[in-house]
């Protein structure tokens, strides 16, 4: 479950100014469900994940991620998330399992339960074939492969997705849709930011519009349908946006 | 940090720098063949010079030797 009350978020900016970047940003992501947010380029979007995900603190307001305070409990929040984003940010030299290894040991995880994972998850993402080739070497669709499975590996029970499939080919961003899919399917909660429509009507449970760091409209595709009498998601987001 | 997590970092750190060419280059090239290398080489030059040096002979002008008859008739002296 994640739950944000009034996330605000202030940066200082030499020609701007003190800048909002989020301005009272509150929503509620429940288990099972993919809650997406919609937002052109520097609306906020990044800034809300990365406060969920405690990269960033935020200046005012709250946010609990899994039960706990993305201020207050900002390590166990850390073990209870997993972030994807389009940049894999892989370590060129290591090779696909050293990868997830690394990362499944700084989760805590001890060696037996590692294997098992490692195994499990390279076993249902396909990557068995390429598990001792070097990063540096692996294809863009392989390399988010290696991505989920290090996002994955201590099983978080919260997954946040920042825009994943921008600059994607159509199947290396196939893989990290039915990813998503599957996600929901196990019970995760899911959150995932985009501003491609197609994607939002694809995937999502529930939708928030975010703009100029504020929240301006939040509901199903149903809902929000129904509220703006429009049917295509892009004339809804419009006409939120200009509103 | 805790103790484990700096020991998972540095093996990561310590896998991934052996697997650079350019750190194993100069990690083990540089120290194990190139300082050798500059230090015989500096040494044989300074050997060298100082060898040339000691079996040169000195010139001396002698300024004034009027006053000494002895000098200026000594071996090895070329009358201006």
């Amino acid at each position: 479950m994640i739950e944000a009350q009034g996330l605000v978020k202030k940066f200082r900016d030499k020609t701007r100014g003190e800048v909002r970047a989020v301005d009272g940003v509150s929503f509620r992501c429940r288990p099972g469900e993919i809650f997406g947010l919609l937002g052109a380029n520097g609306a906020g979007k990044t800034t809300t994940l990365r406060i969920l995900a405690t990269i960033l603190t935020p200046s005012a307001g709250t946010a609990i991620v899994a039960g706990y305070d993305v201020t207050r409990q900002s390590q166990k929040v850390r073990s209870s998330v997993g972030f994807l984003s389009t940049a894999t940010a892989l370590y060129g030299r290591l090779s696909a399992r050293e990868m997830v290894e690394y990362f499944g040991r700084l989760h805590g995880l001890d060696e037996t339960t590692l294997r098992q994972r490692i195994d499990a998850i390279f076993e249902r993402l396909g990557m068995n074939d390429f598990r001792d080739r070097r990063c540096d070497a692996l294809s863009t669709g392989m390399k988010q492969k290696v991505s989920i499975a290090r996002t994955l590996v201590h099983d978080p029970s919260v997954m946040i997705f920042d825009e994943p499939t921008v600059g994607l080919d159509v199947m290396a961003a196939r893989t990290i849709i039915e990813f998503i899919r599957e996600c929901r399917d196990r019970g995760k909660t899911v959150i995932f930011s985009t501003h491609v429509m197609s994607e939002v009507e694809k995937l999502c449970d529930h939708i928030g519009i975010i703009h100029d760091g504020r929240f301006l409209a939040e509901g199903t595709l149903a809902d929000l349908r129904q509220r703006f009498s429009k049917q295509d998601l892009e004339d809804i987001f419009v006409e939120v946006v200009e509103q | 940090m805790s103790l484990r997590n700096i020991g998972i970092v540095y093996r990561k750190e310590l896998i991934d720098s052996l697997r650079d060419q350019r750190t194993l280059i100069s990690m083990i090239a540089v120290p194990l063949l190139l300082v050798p290398l500059l230090t015989i080489g500096l040494l044989v030059v300074m050997v060298r010079q100082v060898g040339e040096a000691s079996e040169e002979v000195p010139k001396v002008m002698i300024l004034g030797g009027e006053d000494s008859p002895n000098v200026r008739s000594g071996p090895g002296i070329l009358a201006k």
